[in-house]
């Protein structure tokens, strides 16, 4: 499987996120060229199939969401961990 | 029903405030100031994955979850409106933070992570590395020290450490090798315990794991039972299966001796039902014979299974093809097994399954559970290991390993030295699961990493969780417990008897 996305779009911490549960199955290369990323995946073994490019994408569209929301609330799971260990003081 | 979402400006915190944490409100909310920088109500985070088409299951750290529609998701991800049912499903989830729920959810937070202030309570003695047996999955066959044995001075010295913690009751598990070829400094750790244990208050619980072989006599059961040792016996399955495993014929048959044995000596010495428990490790020839086993177990009279995967340390690392199977594979026998468990419980019979009960626990009475299904893991806040030379270690898999990587210390200092040490810390560290790809995935507030897995595939305490066999086994029996609960109407009163059961525990 080949896809290019772009960079605009898909930050490549997004991009990486998304290739994390591939690495078991497949190997994988994220190159950048210019205005886009440029992904690729290859079985390691003979009896796992292709990666599908349709399933990778929505695979990008969760891992954007995901980010987003791991970054919007650093602060709030900070706060809120404080709060929970507070009497261990 | 709630006025539709309109993208309003968000109240602006004050200038000496942190900066702003998105919040979620309704335009019918009043915006609440809970602390500097969080302004309520407001979205947590949240894991999610889909679970069955169109339907996804969403978790928050504190372990409460819930499920989605795919509606109800893009909801989420896009701040459109939300029906008073889905905020209140949120609300009670913990996925939406407001007023009403947000201390509650604290307090969740730091009780499902009681542990980490408990100090150590599983305290496992090795008592001898030496085993009558040559089992062809042996964890324990190629760790350091192969054949050593623990003298009767070590094992009080570890019974007066592990009474160092703060925990105020503990449990002291034997293991080896076959700790019964060992069985003075079994005796002499009893008996210290109980002492050493009643002058300080502390209560303290013993558990033995054996093979059940001709290393069992009438005086040591007296001796485990009068002093209310847990026995855990090594059962694979009927004769074949248990025998195969063992390269060795008539173990099944010595073992079903001992059963009679040590049901006759229980009911001499104790007025309580019998109670055996078993563990069985799933090898190639386990697959198929998901009947025979639960069968056989009915028959030894153990009503709790506990299935486990090989761990792929000593002789379970090999590659031997008895051993050589996929996470996939043994899901499908272990979905066998919890399909034979609810069929038998609907005729009458109490059988569970110890992954199955501690995964609904988890799932549904906030239980944190199992030294290494957890973040972080056990290593030496949970669980320490004695071994035969007084060395001590983080936990059972990092004895088990050819050098002293995970020793942490020994009996001959405090135990505060070995659990303030850098090296315990470190390790500790690499198990929180914040740091990997599962602080991306709905299964972590129920799951952990392992650091000796790490260490033995990438030499490394930090390794890829993805790529263990433990990840898709622990996920694969989340996901499957949670597709029963969403799908089948028997399977959830089923689930809510057990941990009604479990609870009352």
């Amino acid at each position: 499987m080949k896809v290019a996305v772009p960079k605009g779009v898909y930050a490549s911490e997004v991009v990486m996120l998304s290739v994390q549960p591939y690495l078991a199955d497949y190997f994988v290369a994220v190159s950048e060229d210019g205005d886009v990323l440029r992904i690729s995946m290859s079985p390691r073994k003979s009896d796992v199939p292709p990666a599908n490019e349709g399933e990778f994408l929505n695979h990008l569209q969760h891992a954007t969401f995901r980010c987003q929301r791991q970054r919007e609330t650093a602060e709030l799971r900070r706060i809120l961990l404080e709060r929970a260990f507070s009497h261990y003081r | 029903m709630a006025a539709p979402h309109e993208q309003e400006p968000l109240a602006t915190p004050q200038a000496n405030e942190q900066p702003s944490v998105v919040s979620f409100e309704t335009p019918t909310d009043a915006v609440k100031t809970w602390a500097p920088g969080v302004l309520l109500p407001t979205l947590n985070y949240f894991r999610y994955e889909e679970l069955l088409p169109e339907i996804y299951f969403a978790s928050v750290d504190s372990g409460d979850w819930t499920m989605l529609s795919a509606t109800e998701l893009h909801v989420l991800r896009t701040s459109a409106a939300m029906p008073d049912a889905l905020r209140s499903r949120l609300v009670r989830a913990h996925l939406l933070l407001d007023e009403t729920n947000i201390d509650e959810y604290c307090r969740r937070l730091a009780s499902r992570h009681f542990f980490l202030n408990e100090g150590p309570t599983l305290h496992i003695l090795v008592v001898t590395r030496r085993c009558n047996l040559e089992c062809i999955y042996c964890q324990a066959a190629e760790g350091r020290d192969r054949r050593g044995q623990m003298g009767v001075e070590t094992a009080e010295k570890a019974i007066d450490r592990a009474l160092e913690t703060p925990a105020r009751s503990l449990i002291v598990e034997f293991q080896g090798g076959e700790p019964l070829l060992n069985f003075p400094a079994v005796r002499a750790a009893v008996l210290r315990a109980e002492e050493r244990g009643r002058a300080l208050g502390k209560r303290v619980e013993f558990s033995l794991i054996t093979n059940f072989t001709e290393v069992v006599t009438e005086d040591i059961l007296r001796f485990l039972l009068g002093h209310k040792v847990s026995v855990c016996i090594s059962l694979d399955g009927p004769r074949e299966i248990h025998d195969r495993n063992r390269n060795r014929a008539g173990c099944y048959d010595t073992l079903r001796a001992n059963i009679r044995l040590y049901e006759g000596v229980w009911r001499e010495l104790r007025s309580e039902a019998v109670v055996l428990r078993a563990l069985l490790t799933t090898t190639r020839h386990s697959l198929a014979a998901v009947a025979e086993i639960v069968d056989t177990y009915v028959d030894c009279g153990i009503d709790h299974l506990a299935i486990r995967p090989v761990t792929p340390v000593g002789r379970g690392r090999g590659e031997r093809c008895d051993l050589d199977y996929s996470g996939a594979e043994f899901l499908v026998f272990w979905h066998g097994v919890v399909a034979e468990v609810l069929r038998r419980r609907e005729l009458g019979l109490d059988l569970r399954e110890s992954h199955l009960e501690l995964f609904l626990q988890k799932l549904f009475a906030n239980e944190t559970g199992h030294m290494d299904i957890r973040s972080p893991c056990g290593a030496a806040i949970g669980q320490i290991v004695y071994d035969t030379d007084g060395g001590i270690f983080t936990c059972d898999e990092g004895r088990m390993l050819d050098d002293d990587r995970f020793m942490i210390g020994n009996v001959a200092s405090p135990l505060r030295d070995a659990l303030a040490s850098p090296k315990t810390r470190a390790i500790l560290e690499s198990s929180i699961a914040e740091q990997y790809y599962c602080d991306y995935c709905a299964c972590k507030p129920f799951c952990g990493v392992c650091p000796v897995l790490h260490y033995m595939d990438d030499g490394d305490l930090v390794g890829d969780p993805l790529r263990q066999r433990r990840c898709s086994v622990y996920g694969g029996m989340l996901r499957h417990i949670l597709r029963l609960f969403a799908t089948d109407g028997n399977a959830r009163r089923t689930f809510a008897e057990i941990v009604e059961t479990s609870w009352d525990r």
